[in-house]
């Protein structure tokens, strides 16, 4: 893989990074502490429950 | 009759893993963490069961309590939903009531209104064995006779009862409860004249109009909580009329009515409950003698916690070791594979850097929470929160503080949310703003790093490293006592309230609990390193890396110096340089305010990137070998240390700010919680570094 291909990829990487992070942050901003998914004080198995009950 | 739809799910409140609710979790499905203080049944929880006949039905999970007289807002929201006031949750069209049969008088007050609110009542009469073993025998049939309503003996711990239990829920209809009692004559018309608004102007059924006239009767509605529909204002002057003609009587009609339902109660019992042998202390009651002893309770508090964290280190080394060779070898293999390049560059510093720094911290994290859940299940968390009643009450707050501290070891967030079960608003307010300073699981890999750094290889014994642990979570109780002292004497005056705690019996520890609980948090664990610390490790990958140093055979230290993160790591340095820290703790300074264990990922990407191509050494070891511009070493043992301290009272964590601006409402206490505890942490670590460099280390 030459180093410029390398550079692309990288960049590219960093950039979906980047997308994945902020769209956490604004999930997280909508549904702050433990109504988050990256709570870990509720266990994955209530979360399961509650975006079930979410649903329509 | 329709199949019900809705299950409200109630029972006593208890500072305990409350081992009368696992059975009904296994039915309904709601696993959900059991711990040892009321914290955790504060939020309202839903889950989805199914009947015998395939029909879902949804279980609410309520707050526990011993009354429907609302103390504190977690109780509050128990009533509201019961009574219907709640405008987001629907009034339930069953009550699950399950019961300590052990305690059974005590559990029966809380059973004694909800049967009067008209609803069709199953009573889970659970602890079947610990009645037994405390020499009682409690007639079940004949407290179903007596109450009218399915009663169901369980046994939590063994699984009995709950095929049962769940043919009683499935039920298509249930029989009203036919319990009498006794109103006190002088009361009865305050009671018909309120149950007469409720219907009229509150648009309440008679029966629960009768129930919430009762019970305004005698707590007069203190505590509200917002959510909940407010009375209106002809209840509210029927009942302010009531209050004041008992006053002027100078009757207090209210305890005779809480007098006369106990009396009820107390028949009841008569009839239901046997002694089986007389009753002497209990095996508990010996256990605690010792346990709980004014100096050896403290003795051995010290001594568990000791061992707790001697283990988290002398355990847990091997595996730690292996992980961290493993990471190593992983990163030399990838740099061995690919030809040079920003996208190995990418995956050996970015990624197995940062994420693989986080990850070897695995087997500590595990370790710490099996401990801590065998304290729990065994009951023995409920006495660290009695033993500690006194020294919160000479702060002026109480054990009821302490219990939302505990959790605050494990997570802030689930800590702060467990203020809920705090009656005083006062309390509650000071006990969120100080609950960040226990040293939570988040900070455990930033200490551990800092004492692989400072102490390192096997030479030294893992009793030292230990000590070092336990003194930066003694350090940060301290500063909640500090804290809550001094807010409580400046901000939040007013007398502390006295805390009345069951204790639970103690039991053998539910290995399969713990190990579920243990695998839980190490997952999610793993899956935060897998998802956030990757993420935050490739976007600082890039932040160290880009822009490129216009001299390609620019050392890394200049390149790292050139790039955006080394900039505002830079722009950082005046400020943190007192502190004997330098810009590239500064980048991981501003990236932790994510979560703090970033700032461990951190240092292995800026030190990944820093380091040699072809050199895998350890994080600790890149660390120990960092030097300032002159030459001088960076990661001196003053340094570690007060980067320690800095961890122990900063507010690094995103997260417990949003929960506290949730829970106060207000960004009022959020951004002063910020101010005071990052404040603390530059102040502490000023005088701890440059006193530490004036007596020459």
């Amino acid at each position: 893989m030459s180093a410029t291909l390398q550079t692309a990829v990288a960049l590219g990487i960093v950039a979906l990074a980047a997308i994945l992070l902020l769209r956490s942050w604004l999930k997280k901003r909508h549904q702050p502490g433990c109504g988050s998914e990256s709570c870990s004080a509720v266990s994955p198995e209530i979360k399961k429950i509650q975006a079930k009950l979410r649903k329509p | 009759m329709k199949l019900p739809a809705h299950i409200a799910l109630t029972g006593r409140k208890r500072a305990t893993p409350a081992p009368e609710r696992p059975p009904v979790y296994a039915i309904t499905g709601l696993r959900q963490k059991v711990g040892n203080y009321p914290g955790v049944t504060v939020e309202k929880k839903i889950g989805i069961t199914w009947s015998q006949h395939g029909r879902p039905i949804q279980i609410i999970d309520l707050p526990g309590a011993y009354s429907l007289a609302a103390r504190s807002p977690d109780e509050a929201v128990l009533r509201d939903v019961l009574l219907g006031r709640r405008e987001d949750t629907p009034q339930p069209d069953r009550i699950i009531c399950v019961v300590d049969a052990a305690n059974l008088e005590r559990n029966l007050y809380l059973v004694h209104q909800i049967l009067d609110l008209g609803r069709p009542v199953i009573i889970a009469l659970n602890m079947m064995d610990m009645a037994a073993a405390a020499g009682m025998k409690v007639a079940a049939p004949e407290l179903e006779r007596a109450l009218g309503v399915p009663v169901i003996p369980c046994e939590a711990v063994h699984g009995k009862g709950l095929v049962a239990l769940k043919l009683a829920m499935s039920r298509i209809e249930l029989p009203l409860a036919r319990h009498r009692w006794d109103v006190p004559g002088p009361i009865a018309p305050a009671v018909a004249e309120l149950q007469a608004s409720l219907t009229d102007h509150d648009a309440r059924p008679p029966l629960i109009a009768r129930a919430e006239a009762l019970l305004l009767l005698t707590d007069f509605d203190t505590v509200r909580v917002a959510g909940s529909r407010p009375l209106s204002s002809r209840t509210h002057d029927i009942l302010n009329h009531w209050r004041q003609r008992w006053t002027a009587d100078a009757a207090d009609w209210s305890a005779a009515l809480i007098r006369s339902r106990y009396d009820a109660i107390g028949l009841l019992c008569r009839d239901v409950v046997r002694r089986t042998r007389d009753l002497g202390p209990s095996r508990s009651d010996r256990i605690d003698a010792v346990l709980c002893h004014s100096v050896w309770g403290w003795a051995i508090f010290g001594v568990i916690m000791g061992a707790l964290f001697f283990s988290i280190f002398s355990l847990a080394e091997s595996p730690m070791n292996f992980i961290d060779g493993q990471v190593a070898a992983f990163g030399g293999w990838v740099k061995g594979v690919m030809p040079p390049g920003d996208l190995r560059d990418l995956l050996t510093d970015g990624v197995i850097g940062g994420v693989g720094g986080i990850v070897i911290f695995l087997p500590q994290i595990l370790i710490l929470f099996f401990f801590v859940g065998l304290l729990e299940s065994t009951g023995y968390m409920a006495r660290a929160a009695f033993i500690m009643d006194r020294p919160m009450s000479r702060v002026g707050l109480n054990g009821r503080s302490f219990i939302p501290l505990l959790g605050s070891y494990a997570c802030a967030i689930p800590g702060i949310m467990a203020t809920r079960t705090i009656e005083n608003a006062r309390d509650r307010l000071v006990t969120i703003l100080v609950a960040p300073l226990m040293s939570c699981s988040a900070r455990l890999p930033v200490y551990l790093l800092m004492i692989a750094t400072l102490l390192p290889g096997d030479t030294v014994p893992a009793t030292t490293k230990a000590g070092l642990m336990l003194s930066m979570y003694v350090l940060g109780t301290g500063g909640v006592f500090f804290f809550a002292w001094l807010f409580k004497r400046t901000l939040f005056k007013g007398s502390p309230q006295h805390m009345i705690m069951e204790l639970p019996p103690y039991q053998p520890p539910r290995f399969q609990e713990i190990l579920r609980h243990m695998i839980e948090r190490g997952w999610l664990f793993l899956k935060n390193a897998g998802t956030i610390i990757l993420g935050i490790s490739i976007v600082l990958w890039f932040l160290t890396t880009y822009p490129k140093h216009p001299h390609p055979d620019a050392t890394p230290t200049e390149q790292i110096a050139q790039s955006f993160a080394g900039r505002a790591g830079h722009a950082l340095e005046p400020v943190i340089k007192p502190l004997g820290f330098d810009w590239r703790i500064g980048i991981g300074l501003i990236t932790s305010f994510a979560a703090r264990e970033v700032f461990v990922s951190s240092m292995g990407v800026i030190f990944g990137v820093e380091g040699a191509d072809d050199d895998p050494t350890p994080l600790r070891d890149a660390l120990r070998a960092a030097h300032w511009p002159g030459g001088a070493p960076l990661f001196t043992p003053l340094v570690c240390l007060t980067l320690m301290v800095f961890y122990v009272f900063a507010m690094q964590c995103m997260s417990t700010l949003a929960v506290v601006q949730r829970e106060t409402n207000s960004w009022r206490w959020p951004l002063f919680q910020l101010a005071y505890m990052t404040g603390t942490a530059w102040l502490v670590c000023l005088i701890f570094y440059q006193a530490g460099r004036a007596l020459g280390y």
